[in-house]
């Protein structure tokens, strides 16, 4: 079984995302999804975008923040998540030369 | 079943009004919201926060849980009334602010989630439904990625049966990992997830590809890390030294005069990448040997005497 890594249309993501299309819209003004145009001037989305806007519209109901607040709080919770990874991998790498 | 303080939960007084309630809500939801907090039992945590304000926000729905709330208070353990009627099922505002689960206390006062709506799975037509999606992390060896052979994955669905039942099933799928997939990414598996109903298409599988650390070789991005020991004189002198990777042993001339810190570079020995191989870093770490016999010192000492090494020049300058 060989998984698809292709992007998805624009029916495609409405159907594994279930987002009603003016929150999809409003997630696209907001920067919170960016979706390209295809050649054909058709959008594609890289399918990692459902977890994004999956997380977006969590936050929007259970916390209550706007839009480009969750823009805002995506950004930074990305970057706090790399700064974790990258502090992670560098003690990793610290132990290898202080231990032993 | 235990009777659930959902004023103590929110840690408001009985008779907190509308915005006190929402302001203690907020503070909880950003402290325990499992997207954004790091605390271990976060969503737990906010379950239950969740539910405490999906009743205290609701007048008709606080009313009724305050009515209960007198009533059962006495025993220890909380039934509801035998004629307790669930009146709102879902209240005045018609939506419910939380996605997850409910507790059973919550359910056997305002009923199961059979009468919730759905709110965001617009892909039902009568009875046909699409399957849900199903989320699993894949832990995969380093050794694993670099394999053109598939992984057995399993994992469980749930379907209706013949007679309607919802039954669980094992699934096995072997999965093609996909050259160059990195730590945290996710692979999805079209129709490969929960089996939809009356005819409906599956739910996608999502494997989240999560890299199993490696007792020698550390990750950067396509590249691999490994620290190699030197004695001091390997790193005085130079040396020719076996080192693994993942694809085996090779051999690495270390030159004279190395450097503990110092990275050499073993081409194409690294991660598949996309489009590209990754390389190898021999990061050098020189070590002392462990005790020494007096023969040994004394070398140590004839070196100390001819060598004019300061390693604290530096210090001196200022």
């Amino acid at each position: 079984m060989t998984p698809q890594m292709i992007e998805m249309t624009l029916d495609e993501f409405i159907h594994a995302s279930h987002l009603p299309s003016d929150t999809l819209r409003r997630m696209i003004e907001a920067g919170i999804l960016d979706p390209h145009a295809d050649t054909a001037g058709d959008w594609r989305f890289e399918f990692q975008m459902v977890f994004t806007a999956r997380r977006a519209l969590r936050l929007h109901r259970e916390l209550e923040i706007d839009w480009s607040g969750i823009a805002l709080a995506l950004d930074l919770l990305d970057e706090l998540e790399q700064l974790r990874y990258e502090n992670r991998m560098l003690r990793q790498r610290l132990g290898r030369f202080t231990d032993g | 079943m235990e009777f659930k303080d959902y004023y103590k939960v929110l840690g408001v007084a009985a008779d907190a009004d509308k915005p006190t309630i929402k302001n203690a809500y907020r503070k909880l939801a950003r402290k325990y919201h499992p997207d954004v907090s790091s605390e271990s039992n976060a969503e737990a945590q906010f379950k239950e926060v969740a539910e405490a304000y999906e009743v205290l926000k609701d007048a008709q729905k606080r009313a009724e849980y305050d009515e209960l709330k007198r009533y059962g208070r006495h025993g220890k353990t909380f039934e509801p009334p035998p004629d307790w009627q669930p009146s709102s099922g879902f209240g005045d505002s018609g939506h419910t602010t939380f996605s997850g689960d409910f507790s059973d206390f919550f359910e056997s006062i305002f009923g199961g989630a059979q009468q919730r709506q759905q709110p965001y799975s617009g892909t039902e037509r009568g009875f046909e439904r699409r399957g849900h999606d199903i989320e699993l992390d894949l832990p995969v060896f380093l050794e694993d990625t670099l394999s053109e052979e598939s992984m057995p994955v399993s994992f469980e669905v749930t379907e209706p049966g013949a007679n309607g039942q919802l039954t669980r099933r094992k699934k096995h799928l072997n999965v093609k990992i996909p050259a160059g997939v990195g730590d945290g990414e996710r692979i999805r598996l079209k129709g490969q997830g929960a089996p939809g109903t009356g005819g409906g298409p599956g739910g996608d599988l999502y494997l989240r590809i999560r890299l199993v650390p490696h007792p020698l070789f550390d990750v950067e991005g396509h590249n691999l890390v490994i620290t190699v020991p030197l004695a001091p004189w390997e790193a005085a002198l130079g040396a020719k030294i076996e080192v693994p990777t993942l694809t085996g042993r090779i051999h690495l001339t270390i030159p004279a005069q190395s450097q503990t810190g110092q990275r050499l570079r073993v081409k194409g020995k690294g991660l598949v990448g996309k489009g590209h191989k990754g390389d190898l870093f021999a990061v050098l770490k020189v070590m002392m040997p462990p005790g020494s016999d007096d023969k040994i010192r004394q070398q140590w000492q004839q070196l100390a005497e001819s060598a004019s090494f300061d390693p604290r020049a530096e210090w001196s300058k200022r």
